[in-house]
């Protein structure tokens, strides 16, 4: 009974795997085959690779998406760390309101934030919609991300500390950048971590906030999807999206992971 | 008192930038579609500011609210497969998982911090009439005309489900490993079958993690854009599909407008709902 149940766990373990990562490796492997119309296995090539290399379209939105993303993690880091800190330490009216309200952009369907910013920044703040437009759409959903990680980290570091560095003599600059920022780096890390894939990655807020001569690379693939259909060279462009977000994260998580061990060898 | 005055004057440095980014750029466009949802539509995408409720009565049409019972249709399938796939893999990562546990879960999850947009083109390429799943069948000799996947209802409902199912995975992961184990030993101690264990402990122990993994994979399900445009075409088009076509596609912002902040008025009542269950400490520790 026991193994059988062992056995039909692992068949439902493996089918599970199976049906997360079948999709993305086989967009992966087809990305190095031969044939245009990839419906067999052709021959290893690298040719659709060295074809992105050659489609100014999409370098020039692979640039925007590095700008957008760059700007977008230093800013909400930022805002939402200091966020996080003002939460955490200070009473203050509308509190609630305003943990509330950093939920909102959490849960809110992405089309509304995407028309609702479209509107405003067209017809009420009538700016032409650009890089602007763009990072401060990012900035607005990647805070409440920020803020929640980094309060989740406060709750676990040792205040004490803060207090010692004051009554030592450390102004406050001092003490944010000597004892306070490196007691959260673990969170702010993890925050960055998934920040960047989301800002990099978002599509559907995009969409409605990006102008022309801005486009950034999710909205590039989209109407690279929606002209050609499935290509080789979308599958390489995806190869190297996904592979790309997956080694941010790994990068971070295995960097945390030696990080502890290190703060426990040292104790 | 000298500490209070200090910190009182570090409040509005901390949390006053995020405020503000908060106030301008979520806040206010929200209350500029408001505004536009009570606007008179003119020629040409132009908008005239004059006072109507037409945009409000219009949804009233099947062809507008057909989009919201099927994607509410959907949202109810989504929910309930991811629990039911869902479930059984929390169980063993939680029960059977080992020290290995939080890589294994890690496995699962990384996928969805990848493109959304590329992970459905994914499904695009295994699910059309030459994609992988056609070809293979064809090779076995199991089907001579391909099977059309693609632009159908359950072509939808699968990419939902591979775009959410990871919100109930945390949600299920996270109670099922809190839970006391020696409940579980309790009852089969007393005679219980591993069916009634299931269902009399274990089921009614786990009911916040249901919950919150049920409410967290039917908020982006419901409002979701990427799926259905890419997996459903226009036949099986979901109201966030509607909401984007009134504004791309017809120009008409009041319209559009006010779909969406229906839209967003389910998704509220959904969440209002779940805070009133649950708290608001719950969603925080949930979502993230």
């Amino acid at each position: 009974m026991s193994k059988l149940f062992k056995g039909v766990n692992a068949t439902f373990i493996g089918f599970a795997f199976l049906f997360i990562w079948l999709p993305l490796l086989a967009i992966i492997v087809f990305s190095f085959n031969e044939g245009r119309y990839a419906i067999y296995w052709q021959g290893f090539t690298l040719h659709w690779y060295y074809e992105l290399l050659r489609d100014t379209l999409t370098l020039n939105a692979f640039r925007v998406s590095v700008i957008v993303t760059s700007f977008t993690v230093l800013i909400s880091t930022a805002f939402g760390t200091l966020a996080a800190y003002g939460i955490y330490k200070y009473k203050f009216w509308g509190k609630e309101i305003l943990r509330g309200t950093l939920i909102l952009p959490l849960v809110m369907p992405c089309v509304i934030m995407g028309i609702s910013l479209l509107l405003f920044f067209s017809r009420v703040l009538q700016m032409p919609l650009g890089y602007v437009s763009i990072i401060a759409a990012h900035v607005a959903f990647s805070i409440p991300l920020v803020t929640f990680i980094v309060l989740a980290r406060m709750q676990r570091v040792d205040w004490t500390l803060e207090e010692a560095a004051m009554d030592l003599g450390a102004n406050r600059l001092t003490t944010w950048r000597r004892v306070i920022i490196p007691m959260l780096t673990p969170g702010i890390l993890a925050s960055v971590a998934l920040t960047i894939p989301w800002s990099f990655n978002d599509f559907v807020i995009t969409f409605f906030v990006t102008g022309v001569g801005t486009t950034p690379l999710p909205v590039r693939i989209y109407s690279m999807i929606r002209l050609q259909g499935i290509s080789p060279v979308i599958n390489a462009l995806g190869t190297i999206v996904v592979v790309g977000s997956i080694l941010i994260i790994l990068a971070v998580q295995i960097g945390a992971l030696i990080r502890q061990k290190r703060a426990e060898a040292a104790e | 008192m000298k500490k209070n005055k200090t910190n009182r004057a570090l409040i509005l440095p901390t949390i006053g930038p995020a405020t503000f980014v908060l106030l301008l750029f979520f806040l206010l466009p929200l209350g500029a579609i408001l505004f536009f949802s009570f606007m008179t539509r003119g020629d040409f995408g132009a908008v005239i500011y004059s006072f109507t409720l037409d945009n409000y009565i219009r949804i009233l049409q099947p062809s507008f609210y057909m989009p919201f019972f099927r994607s509410m249709g959907y949202t109810i399938a989504t929910v309930l497969i991811s629990l039911i796939i869902t479930y059984p893999l929390a169980y063993w990562l939680a029960f059977y998982g080992g020290r290995m546990r939080m890589v294994w879960l890690f496995l699962f999850i990384i996928p969805f911090w990848t493109s959304h947009l590329v992970r459905i083109y994914a499904w695009m390429f295994i699910l059309r009439d030459s994609g992988l799943i056609n070809l293979t069948l064809g090779r076995l000799g199991l089907i001579t005309e391909p099977l059309n996947m693609l632009f159908t209802p359950g072509a939808v409902v699968l990419g939902l489900v591979y775009s959410y199912f990871t919100f109930m995975l945390l949600a299920l992961f996270s109670s099922l490993d809190r839970m006391d184990k020696s409940v579980q030993e309790a009852a089969v101690d007393l005679g219980a079958s591993p069916f009634q264990r299931l269902l009399k402990v274990t089921l009614p122990m786990t009911k916040g993690g249901i919950i919150a993994g049920s409410v967290l994979v039917a908020v982006p399900t419901l409002g979701d854009y990427i799926v259905p445009d890419l997996l459903g075409g226009a036949r099986v088009s979901m109201i966030g599909n509607v909401v984007a076509d009134a504004f791309l596609r017809f120009a008409n912002w009041p319209f559009g407008s006010a779909l969406g902040l229906v839209l967003g008025a389910i998704v509220l009542i959904i969440i209002l709902a779940y805070m009133k269950f649950a708290g608001r400490e719950s969603l925080e520790r949930e979502i993230i």
